[in-house]
C-alpha cells in the first residue's frame, strides 16, 4: 500500500521517461511483491478471475514476472528482484487490517459471481488478491531460469531495495509505492512493470501510464525538508505502519507542520488527539534504519531455456509458442547487454 | 520556389534530391523519435543523440548544399522523425523538397510529377544540450563508402558484435564472435584510401547500432574512419551534395 506523497513531489523532482532506452545498463531493484501484486491484479481473465493452470494454481504473477522483465532486459534494463522477508514488529496492525480486509473482499467477490454481478465480483475478486508461499517460490524458480538475479531482504523488500540503491549497486529502486524515498533510495522509478494502456479501477476508463523517475534529493532540495522530515510528514499522513495518519491531516498540512515546527516530536504535542497504532518514533526509526543486509550477489546468467519450458509449460501450460518467442526474445536481450556491455559515449563528452 | 507557402517563413530550404533528405533522416530515425534542426544563416545543423547515449549522429549542411537558402532568423524546427518518415517514403530520386517553418508550423513541399504538400507543427523538442566529444583515436583512415556498406550491412546479418582492427596495413571488419567471416579494406584492393596507425587495436561495437548509419553513408563516396582502444568508433562522410555527417558509436566490452 504505502504512504501516498503524490501531492507533495515536486514536478520538477519527477521525471517522465519516454523511452525505455534511457535507463539501458542500469540496475534497477524491483520491489518484487509489488510488482508480482502488479501483474496478480492487471493480469486477468474477462471475468476478473486470475489466469490458471489445469490444476487450479494462479500463474498471473508469473505471466507478468516472464513477458514484463524480458520487455524490461530488451531495453538493457538489469533487473533484480528483491523479495520481502518477515514483515517488521510494527507492521503487525496492518498486517492484520490486511488480512482482514482480503477475507471480506473475497467473502463478496463469491458471493456476487453466485448472484452474476461479474462486474462487482471482479472489483471484489482484485481486492481479496492474496499473494502466497507457494506463488513466491515459482516467482524465484522462473527467476532462476532466467538467469535473472533476486534479493531475499531479511523484512521489508522495500527497505532492502533502497539499501541496494544506497549503496550504489542499483541505479534506482522501482515500486508503485513512495515508500522507497522513505528509505532513502537516491531515485524511485514509478509504473515500471505496469506501464501501458491501464484500467482505472472501479471505471470503464483506459489511461496511458507511463514510467516516471522520482529523485529524491531533488525532492528534498525543492521541499527544505531533510529525509527525517519526510519521514515525518509521511507518518502524519499515514504509512504502512500507521495507516491512518493523523485524521483531518493531508499531504500538504502535514508539509506546513513540519516546516513550522521543524520535527515529529514538536508537531505531536501541538496535536494531543494525535493516537498511532505504534510509537510514531519507533516508525521513524524503522525508515532511518531498516532491517537489510550486505549479503548478496547481482549478477546476471544466461537464461536456462529447458527450465523455462519446465516450469511455465509443462508445469503451469503456457503455450509452447508464445513462451519460444520470449525466450528468442530474451536470448537477444541476453547476448546484446549482458554477455557484452555496450559502452556510453558519457565519458567523452567535453565537461562544461 | 514555383509554389506558394501557406505560411509566413522565417526559414525556407529547399534540397535538390528528396531522395537524399530521406536518407539522413531515416539514420536520424533509427536513434531518436524527434529531432530538432538548427538554421542559421551558415546552414543547417542536427545532433541526434539516442536515450542510451550509445550513439549519436551530427549532421552539417551549408547554404551551398541546398538550391535555396533563406533565413530571416535563426530558427529551430522540430518534428516528429517517425511522421516524416512516413510522408517522404514514396519520394522519388529527383523530386525537390522545400521546407519552410516559423515557431508554429513547418510546411514541406514535395514536387515531383504533382505537387504534395504537408503541414505540421513546430515542435519543441525537449532535449538536453548535447556537448562536444572530446576523443583521441589511435588509428584514422579513410575507405570507401559502397565496400563499407556492404561490409556493415553483411555482418550486421551474421553477428551481434562487429569487431574492428587494423592488420597488416589494412583495416578489417570481422564476425567478432565466430571470427569465421572478415571484410578487409587494403590500398591493393584500393578500398583504403589512407591510413594512419598510432597504436594498434582490437575493437567490438554492436551490429545494430552500426547498422544504423547505413542509409546516410550512400551520400557520400569516401569515409574517414576513427578508433581506438579508449575511444568510439567516429564514421565521417562528406556528402557529394555539399555537407557532413559524423556517427559516433560507443564500443562493446
Amino acid at each position: 500500500m504505502g504512504v501516498n506523497l503524490r501531492e507533495l513531489i515536486p514536478e520538477d523532482a519527477r521525471r517522465e521517461i519516454t523511452d525505455l532506452r534511457e535507463l539501458m545498463g542500469k540496475v534497477v531493484a524491483l520491489d518484487a511483491y509489488n510488482a508480482l501484486y502488479q501483474f496478480l491484479a492487471a493480469i486477468r481473465q474477462p471475468d476478473g478471475t486470475p489466469l490458471i493452470d489445469r490444476k487450479g494454481r494462479v500463474t498471473s504473477h508469473l505471466s507478468g514476472l516472464f513477458y514484463r522483465t524480458i520487455n524490461l532486459m530488451e531495453h538493457g534494463i538489469k533487473p533484480v528482484y528483491v523479495f520481502d522477508g518477515m514483515p517488521p514488529e510494527i507492521k503487525r496492525y496492518e498486517v492484520e487490517r490486511r488480512r482482514m480486509r482480503r477475507e471480506k473482499a473475497a467473502e463478496l467477490a463469491e458471493k456476487a459471481y453466485a448472484e452474476g454481478r461479474v462486474e462487482e465480483a471482479r472489483k471484489y475478486s482484485v481486492q481479496a488478491i492474496r499473494l502466497t508461499q507457494e506463488m513466491v517460490e515459482s516467482a524465484k524458480r522462473l527467476l532462476d531460469a532466467m538467469g535473472v538475479p533476486y534479493v531475499q531482504a531479511p523484512s521489508e523488500g522495500e527497505a532492502q531495495a533502497a539499501h541496494i540503491a544506497r549503496k550504489g549497486d542499483a541505479w534506482a529502486v522501482a515500486s508503485q509505492d513512495y515508500d522507497a524515498l522513505l528509505f532513502g533510495a537516491p531515485r524511485l522509478i514509478r509504473n515500471l512493470t505496469i506501464s501501458g494502456r491501464r484500467k482505472l479501477p472501479g471505471k470503464d476508463v483506459y489511461v496511458e501510464i507511463k514510467p516516471e523517475v522520482i529523485e529524491l534529493d531533488k525532492v528534498l532540495k525543492a521541499l527544505g525538508i531533510t529525509r527525517s522530515q519526510l519521514i515525518d510528514i509521511a507518518i502524519l499522513i499515514g504509512t504502512d505502519y500507521n495507516p491512518d495518519g493523523v485524521p483531518g491531516i493531508g499531504p500538504k498540512s502535514a508539509y506546513q507542520l513540519i516546516k513550522a515546527h521543524g520535527s515529529l516530536e514538536k508537531v505531536l504535542k501541538i496535536l494531543p488527539q494525535a493516537t498511532f497504532p505504534e510509537d510514531p518514533l519507533k516508525i521513524r526509526e524503522y525508515f532511518l534504519n531498516p532491517n537489510v543486509i550486505d549479503e548478496y550477489k547481482l549478477e546476471w546468467h544466461e537464461p536456462d531455456e529447458k527450465r523455462i519450458i519446465e516450469i511455465l509449460v509443462h508445469e503451469h501450460d503456457f503455450s509452447l509458442d508464445r513462451v519460444e518467442n520470449a525466450l528468442q526474445r530474451l536470448k537477444k536481450a541476453y547476448r546484446e547487454y549482458f554477455r557484452g556491455k555496450i559502452t556510453s559515449l558519457d565519458m567523452w563528452f567535453k565537461r562544461k | 520556389m514555383s509554389v506558394k507557402l501557406t505560411i509566413e517563413p522565417k526559414v525556407t530550404l529547399s534540397y535538390p534530391s528528396a531522395k537524399e533528405f530521406t536518407y539522413i533522416l531515416k539514420s536520424v530515425a533509427e536513434l531518436v523519435e524527434e529531432v530538432s534542426f538548427r538554421v542559421e544563416s551558415d546552414g543547417l545543423k542536427l545532433k541526434a543523440l539516442d536515450p542510451g547515449r550509445i550513439a549519436m549522429l551530427t549532421v552539417t549542411l551549408p547554404p551551398e548544399a541546398f538550391q535555396e537558402f533563406q533565413v530571416s532568423e535563426p530558427t529551430n524546427i522540430g518534428l516528429s522523425v517517425g511522421n516524416l518518415i512516413k510522408v517522404l517514403k514514396h519520394l522519388r530520386k529527383n523530386d525537390r523538397v522545400t521546407i519552410a517553418a516559423n515557431e508554429e508550423y513547418v510546411e514541406i513541399i514535395i514536387e515531383g510529377t504533382s505537387v504534395r504538400r504537408y503541414k505540421f507543427r513546430n515542435i519543441e523538442v525537449l532535449s538536453e544540450e548535447i556537448p562536444e566529444l572530446n576523443v583521441e583515436y589511435d588509428v584514422e583512415g579513410s575507405v570507401l563508402v559502397g565496400p563499407l556498406r556492404n561490409a556493415i550491412s553483411e555482418l550486421s546479418n551474421l553477428t551481434d558484435t562487429i569487431g574492428v582492427s587494423v592488420r597488416e596495413e589494412a583495416i578489417v571488419m570481422y564476425d567478432y564472435d565466430t571470427k569465421k567471416t572478415q571484410y578487409r579494406f587494403s590500398s591493393t584492393t584500393g578500398t583504403l584510401i589512407s591510413l594512419s596507425i598510432k597504436k594498434s587495436c582490437e575493437v567490438a561495437f554492436d551490429s545494430e547500432y552500426l547498422s544504423k548509419i547505413v542509409d546516410i553513408l550512400r551520400l557520400g563516396s569516401v569515409a574517414d574512419i576513427r578508433f581506438g582502444s579508449e575511444a568510439p568508433l567516429n564514421i565521417e562522410i562528406t556528402m557529394s551534395a555539399g555537407g557532413r555527417a559524423q556517427y559516433f558509436l560507443a564500443a562493446k566490452v
